[in-house]
């Protein structure tokens, strides 16, 4: 293969996104990026997180003004402002380019009903997530459906009944799938509601309960690509309906996979499925070559590293305080002391979720001291160290916005 | 039940035991328990059926009980015990007299051991260190805590003896030297249940209890914690044939192996926490057995207490006697008061049938101790098992039958066949249907998720709860679904907090994705 210009390590939202800005604005340039696993995608709810909870765990109603109170060195001010706009515009464009539009932006949440029956909120949502009418909506009608897994209408109404407690709300269950094989999940029946007759089969069912003001909410059954079949089944019943968040597998994290994949196929990206990097030859604090698990090598100008934390295997830690960045063995910030690493409350901020890579201004991997590693690697996503994502909701909003930096400042 | 003849403090092994005991000999017995039953070392300890052979050399009559009670629970207790056998390997550096020593020891216990080579020993658990020097087969076997205790309430209910958990003994009550009553604490207010007779079986506790009574037994709660690997390592229960120490045994019990334990006092039995430096110090003790040991995914680390008895002036931690004390308090001018302290699980039985002994003897009782040979609950049977075959996951079936013992096997396989949706895997790592959690949610001792894990073994799989903590919470209905969830991960938490490096950050990582991002457990109301 001739040298490339940039190679991403790491297929999910972030190496995905980064390539995608890539090409955009530099067509020119030979992009690859390496793939290993699914990624956190699939497990994720597809919703963009930008900032829910600010340190002391207190609701932000606008996202930007809790960034903006960010210290300076959370890689969103290391990021910037103005690429974090652009970040939300371009991802904007990109999805309603790919019929999957999302909606929101950086001033306001946009609610989201999870499967608990609790609200989360988001920067940006798919509009079938949106939950926002449910203000309006008179009846709230919960759809469950026959023998599928990991949806409890009576639990959502219990718990929306106290967040609307003059609206009335009611559940129902439809059929889909009779004697099934497996039990089976919410993807299954996605998949099936990919189809017109899935989608008629759907509205049938429902068609006598609409009444003036009826909302539905339904596990997110709407298809694996697009939001076609969402907009389908809303003309068809004349009310709204909003999908809920659910566990994983999720059809709304697969499909934003989807649409990135599709883009980067149509702009001829290639994803090396499968192909995982283990280490890399550095000369000099540039990288000149990384190496895969089967000893293929790949030569690139620019490298960039997506490759998640632990679940996706960015980094491992076999031994207490031992955290490693296997490729390029980058410094790693993490708590060292045993009260620090973890909380005894779960639903706390963890100082394990801490561990990761500290980066400039330009994104490149520095350490504790703020001495620059290496010139031509990039660092984005769920990999970058020194704050909780997870407990701020910030996970994909931190992913959206440092790949679209490495994207753009391509040099 | 309105007038108890006796109340026994305490739901763990010992107190069950003994509920059975006199249950079946005809007294009228009450148990009460503070938490769940086995809230105390009965659940928090390392599931070996000893064969004795870790006390062979140092307390040759804790031996001898031992390989005799052995022996008498694999046919009692079927469906509790898995028969894995147990191998004592000597490694280069371990002293060759205690070898000598330990096999002489085992001859004049009655314990059968067979000397195998080291081929054959490194054939049979791959596993282990090639440093081995030489290697014998005993019969250890695993045994199920929280099973065999519901088990014994199955059975003693049968013979009318009935149990009250989430109930707390806060005061023992007497006149003129004579035991009137236990005054219990629980969700509906104080109040005293009348008895003549209280049995003091606390584990850890028992000194506090006697406190209560104004009487001062030597207990001292003894802190041992352990390690859950999240597979089967071993085949057999491998033991370190030296001086017993800290981290030398492994206990394989389903997919899971344990390693174990350590020996520290500790102030009170309340204190289950862990610490990185125990993990870290098993871990490298471990590691002599099997050198590869961190390569596997470690699980949760947990501790229990062990009831050490200390009459006064005597030896503590692993010096201690591991044998058992009865101590009737009527020569202490309080007549009526049993506490009986000290043993191991593997004991239990023969723990309660002294103690009821001598409890039957003060009532003027003949009738004759029938637990060593009556099975604890009736077997399910093959053809029920086959009726119900083609609902359940495939290996799913036995596991069930042997939790669920016959009568809650035939609730469950009536659900299976006549709703369809509880056919559906709740727990998919341990294969928990939703008719079984149903089923046994629906009991009045069920109070919250934890409860039911602890009969069902859902969540305590390879995923700890990531996935059917969110089913189980939905489908319970006894409280709200985000209380449930909360409190069930914060259970969970506990343990896997201890271990958090390696497989298990990756999990960790996972679980707090779905429950914090996705499914916002923390979230109000504040967008409406
Ligand atoms: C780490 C460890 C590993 C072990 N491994 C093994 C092994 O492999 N094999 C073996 O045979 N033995 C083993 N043992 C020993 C064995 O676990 C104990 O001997 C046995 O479980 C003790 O049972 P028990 O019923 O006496 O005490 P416990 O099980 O501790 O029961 C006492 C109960 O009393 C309750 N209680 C306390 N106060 C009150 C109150 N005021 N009112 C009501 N209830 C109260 C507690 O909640 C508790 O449930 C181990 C012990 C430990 C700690």
């Amino acid at each position: 293969m001739r040298k490339l210009d940039t190679f991403i390590i790491g297929g999910g939202l972030a190496g995905l996104f980064s390539a995608l800005v890539l090409k955009s604005k530099h067509p020119e340039k030979k992009i690859a990026i390496a793939a290993f696993g699914a990624g956190s995608l699939p497990m994720s709810s597809g919703t963009i997180d930008f900032l829910s909870r600010d340190a002391r765990g207190k609701f932000l109603k606008s996202p930007l003004a809790g960034i903006q109170k960010l210290p300076n060195h959370h890689p969103y001010k290391k990021i910037g402002i103005e690429s974090i706009k652009q970040a939300v515009e371009f991802f904007r464009d990109f999805s309603a380019e790919w019929s999957l539009p999302y909606d929101g932006s950086l001033e306001r949440q946009t609610p989201v009903v999870t499967s608990l029956g609790t609200i989360k909120s988001a920067a940006l949502t798919q509009i079938s997530m949106d939950a926002s009418p449910l203000k309006y909506a008179q009846k709230i009608i919960v759809v469950g459906i026959n023998g599928v897994k990991d949806f409890f209408p009576n639990v959502l109404v219990e718990n929306l009944q106290k967040i609307f407690p003059q609206k009335q709300i009611e559940s129902v269950n439809i059929d889909f799938i009779s004697n099934p094989r497996r039990d089976p999940l919410i993807l299954d029946i996605a998949r099936i509601l990919d189809s017109n007759e899935g989608i008629q089969k759907f509205a049938d069912q429902l068609k006598s309960k609409v009444e003036s003001k009826t909302m539905f909410i339904t596990p997110p059954i709407f298809g694996t690509q697009g939001a076609s079949s969402h907009g389908a089944a809303e003309s068809l019943l004349e009310s709204k309906i909003c999908e809920t968040t659910c566990l994983p597998p999720s059809p709304t994290g697969i499909r934003l996979q989807k649409i990135l994949r599709d883009s980067l196929h149509k702009l001829g990206i290639s994803i090396l499925e499968n192909m995982k990097i283990v280490s890399s030859e550095i000369e000099n604090r540039r990288v000149k070559s990384v190496k895969t698990s089967s000893g293929k090598i790949f030569e690139a100008d620019r490298f960039i590293l997506a490759a998640g934390k632990f679940f996706s295997g960015g980094i491992e830690m076999n031994q207490f305080n031992s955290p490693r960045e296997p490729i390029f063995n980058l410094p790693i910030f993490f708590e060292p002391s045993e009260n620090q690493w973890s909380h005894e409350d779960f639903f706390m901020p963890q100082g394990f979720e801490k561990t990761g890579i500290l980066i400039d201004e330009n994104l490149k991997p520095i350490d504790a001291s703020g001495k620059l590693i290496l010139e031509n690697v990039a660092i984005i996503g769920e990999i970058l160290g020194g704050f909780d994502f997870t407990a701020s909701g910030s996970n994909s909003g931190i992913a959206i916005a440092s790949a679209f930096k490495a994207g753009d400042i391509d040099e | 039940m309105d007038n108890p003849t006796v109340i026994i403090i305490g739901g763990g092994a010992t107190g069950l035991g003994i509920l059975r005991d006199l249950s079946m000999r005809g007294v009228k017995t009450l148990l009460v328990e503070k938490g769940d039953l086995t809230n105390g070392a009965s659940s928090r300890y390392h599931g070996l059926l000893h064969s004795g052979g870790r006390y062979a050399v140092k307390d040759q009559s804790a031996a001898r009980e031992c390989i005799e009670e052995n022996q008498i629970l694999r046919r009692i207790g079927k469906s509790c015990v898995e028969e894995t056998e147990g191998m004592f390997v000597r490694l280069e550096s371990d002293d060759p007299n205690y070898e000598s020593q330990w096999i002489d020891g085992c001859k004049s216990s009655g314990i059968k051991i067979k000397k195998i080579s080291v081929d054959e020993a490194l054939k049979l658990e791959p596993i282990l260190t090639s440093k081995i020097v030489s290697a014998y087969l005993v019969p250890d076997a695993a045994i199920d805590g929280f099973r065999l205790s519901w088990q014994l309430v199955d059975s003693a209910k049968r013979f009318g003896g009935e149990i009250k958990t989430y109930t707390r003994a806060v005061g023992i009550d007497s006149h003129n030297g004579k035991i009137i009553g236990v005054r219990v604490r629980n969700r509906s207010g104080e109040h005293e249940i009348p008895c003549d007779i209280v049995i003091n079986a606390a584990g850890g506790w028992t000194g506090k209890i006697a406190e209560m009574a104004g009487l001062d037994v030597g207990v001292q709660p003894d802190k041992g914690t352990l390690l859950v690997f999240n597979s089967r390592l071993v085949n057999r229960v491998v033991n370190r044939l030296h001086k017993s120490g800290d981290g030398d045994i492994f206990v394989p019990h389903g997919s899971v192996t344990i390693l174990g334990t350590s020996s520290m006092s500790v102030p009170t039995p309340e204190d289950t926490s862990t610490s990185r430096a125990e993990v870290e110090n098993l871990m490298r003790i471990g590691s002599e057995l099997i050198e590869n040991l961190p390569k596997y995914r470690l699980l949760r680390a947990f501790a229990g207490s062990r009831p050490l008895y200390r009459p006064k002036g005597g030896a503590i931690g692993r010096e201690a006697s591991r044998g058992f004390a009865i101590i009737d308090h009527s020569m202490e001018g309080l007549d009526g008061m049993f506490t009986i302290v000290g043993g191991k699980f593997t004991t239990f039985r023969l723990m309660a049938e002294k103690i009821s002994d001598q409890v039957c003897k003060k009532l003027g009782n003949s009738n004759p101790c029938r637990t060593a040979s009556e099975p604890i609950v009736a077997e399910v049977s093959s053809k029920s098992r086959e009726n119900v075959q083609k609902f359940f996951p495939s290996f799913g079936l036995n596991l069930a039958a042997n939790r669920l013992g016959k009568d809650r096997f035939e609730k469950v396989a009536k659900k299976l066949e006549s709703e369809p949706e509880s056919r559906q895997l709740l727990c998919e790592c341990e294969n928990i249907t939703r008719a079984e959690f149903e089923v046994i949610a629906s009991e009045e001792t069920s109070t919250d998720l934890d409860d039911i894990r602890r009969r069902t073994r859902f969540g305590m799989g390879t995923c700890q709860g990531t996935f059917c903590t969110f089913r189980a919470a939905c489908i319970f209905g006894k409280n709200s679904a985000i209380d449930s969830t909360r409190e069930m991960l914060f259970e969970r938490w506990k343990g896997i907090r201890p271990v958090l490096i390696g497989q298990s950050l990756k999990q960790a990582e996972l679980m707090r994705s779905i429950y914090i991002s996705s499914l916002d457990v923390n979230a109000g109301g504040e967008l409406f």
